[in-house]
């Protein structure tokens, strides 16, 4: 029996980005279980559909941010957290080291970069 | 005979009395003698006294003169005393300073009426106050709890004489608020056996005011940074939802053609994004290094191509901006996705990018790949592609060169005065 395919939480308060990431993702062949654009929606669809992997952008729309909503999903639901970040600055980073991601991507991402970000993530 | 006597007698008084006149001329001969061994002698006397006069009045003008000549030095002296205190009390005054005094032999330390009311007004002016006593250790008591350790470490400095001036900036609570002081202490005396310094001096200064211009003036640099930040950071999402975008648009298509030039617009976004990421991250927001930039744009847009193309990127540092990194960004991305698209009809090969610094100091851009060589483009299909590169070329005043041999060579030469 084949295994079901990695599913995958996208979150990103940006409508465009987080379609079409969640396009490339089914592209790899993985399972998109929702797209959250708040800290609070994320965990609440982490918690409901408990997937591998979430894409996590780190600013979101609303108070808490996306290292809040990986540290939240990371302890009730331990999905590997993937940072999608627009800033390279020392105290973002400093915020998602907290988390212990599985990947840093740096927006603009492009070509094969999520891809061997997944793929990584997944095997470890 | 009394007669007789008589009549001789005149010629015998005669006898007499000329006898008696040559007496006295004799005498008076002997006295003029005298007289003239005298006059010769008080001559003499005055001659030597004239002499001695003459000396000494030449001792005495000499004297005089010595005594002139040590009284207008000292004159001088004391003028350049007068001068250099009047100087230094004009630095004081002008610079609204206030003065300290330290005798350490003593343990005593003194301020003047300036330096007493900039320390706090804690402390009396004008007047000699134990080192120890209650008063001081209040005064320390009231400086900034951050500032203590910076202040102690330069007093300990000059107490034990292991330099001869310090300057210490700390803040005071003076009137309810934090008061910025820079304070200089030197040591202008030392016990001749010990070298232990027994008297300092000090002079104070009020910098508040300009601590604060100071602090207004980061705030609204970190201000700047931030909004700049803020720009780049937008800029850049702005260009992936411009990516994400394409990229669904892409999906909607079936010609591969117009797959393919949406799939090259992308990478000139890409180019774009990343010139602002770069610009982010770096230190003064203005400019970054073009070679770690150089590496991961051509890195992806090789990768985002599908083509597994072997690619060695060999860069060198350059501290460059954006009006510089835009159009080479672009012109890289055209040269690479000419070749990922042209060059490698019969499966992957390589593609080398180098970018070096010529003699003039103009840089050198080589984008070379390893195909079968393609030849010149046939009239007409001159696509977008090749305007973008012979456009970007003209914009930075550059020189191109096109060389087919077995594969193609590109090189690009960019004046200095493009970036430098």
């Amino acid at each position: 029996m084949i295994p079901p395919p990695a599913s995958v939480l996208v979150v990103d308060d940006e409508f465009i980005i987080a379609d079409s990431l969640s396009l490339q993702v089914e592209d790899l062949g993985l399972k998109v279980c929702g797209t959250a654009a708040t800290a609070q929606a994320a965990v609440d669809l982490a918690r409901e559909h408990r997937p591998d992997i979430v894409l996590m952008d780190v600013r979101l729309k609303g108070e808490a941010d996306g290292v809040d909503a990986a540290l939240a999903i990371h302890e009730s639901v331990g999905a590997k957290v993937i940072f999608i970040t627009g800033s390279r600055e020392p105290a973002t980073m400093a915020r998602i080291a907290q988390d212990h991601p599985a990947g840093v991507l740096f927006k603009p991402i492009y070509g094969q970069q999520l891809r061997l970000a997944i793929e990584k993530a997944l095997a470890s | 005979m009394r007669l007789w006597d008589r009549l001789i007698s005149p010629s015998r008084q005669l006898r007499e009395l000329n006898a008696r006149l040559q007496a006295t001329v004799v005498e008076q001969a002997r006295t003029a003698a005298l007289l003239r061994d005298s006059e010769a002698q008080v001559r003499a006397v005055n001659a030597e006294l004239e002499r001695r006069v003459t000396e000494r009045t030449a001792d005495l003008s000499a004297a005089n003169a010595q005594l002139v000549e040590a009284l207008a030095e000292r004159t001088t002296a004391e003028t350049a005393m007068r001068e250099g205190e009047t100087r230094l009390r004009l630095a004081v005054e002008s610079a609204k300073m206030g003065v300290w005094e330290m005798d350490f032999a003593r343990n005593i330390g003194r301020l003047d009426a300036r330096a007493a009311a900039m320390s706090g007004g804690e402390l009396p002016a004008e007047a000699w106050i134990p080192l120890d006593g209650r008063e001081f250790a209040a005064w320390v008591a009231n400086i900034h709890p951050d500032d203590i350790p910076i202040r102690a470490e330069a007093v300990r400095a000059i107490r034990e004489g292991a330099t001869e001036m310090v300057q210490m900036e700390y803040r005071v609570m003076r009137n309810g608020s934090w008061a910025w002081l820079t304070h200089w202490r030197a040591v202008v005396e030392r016990d001749a056996a010990t070298g232990a310094p027994t008297r300092a001096v000090g002079v104070i200064l009020d910098t508040t005011e300009r601590a604060q211009v100071e602090e207004s003036l980061r705030d609204a640099l970190s201000q700047r940074d931030l909004l700049l930040r803020e720009v780049y950071h937008r800029v850049k999402n702005n260009l992936q939802i411009v990516d994400g975008l394409l990229m669904l648009q892409s999906r909607s298509l079936e010609d591969p053609k117009a797959v393919d030039a949406l799939t090259e617009l992308r990478s000139r976004v890409y180019a774009l994004g990343l010139v602002h990421a770069q610009l982010m991250a770096s230190r003064n927001l203005e400019t970054f290094d073009i070679a770690p930039f150089l590496d991961e744009l051509i890195h992806n847009v090789v990768a985002g191509g599908g083509l597994s193309a072997g690619v060695t990127v060999e860069v060198c540092p350059l501290e460059v901006g954006l009006d510089f990194a835009v159009p080479l960004g672009l012109l890289v991305t055209e040269l690479v996705t000419n070749s990922l698209k042209h060059a490698f009809p019969k499966g992957p090969g390589h593609i080398r990018v180098g970018l070096a610094r010529g003699l003039e100091g103009e840089a050198l851009l080589t984008v070379a790949d390893d195909g079968p060589g393609r030849g010149p483009e046939p009239t007409g299909e001159r696509g977008v592609g090749a305007s973008i590169i012979s456009g970007l070329v003209r914009q930075l005043s550059a020189t191109i060169s096109v060389e087919d041999d077995g594969g193609r060579t590109t090189r690009i030469v960019i004046p200095a005065s493009e970036f430098a």
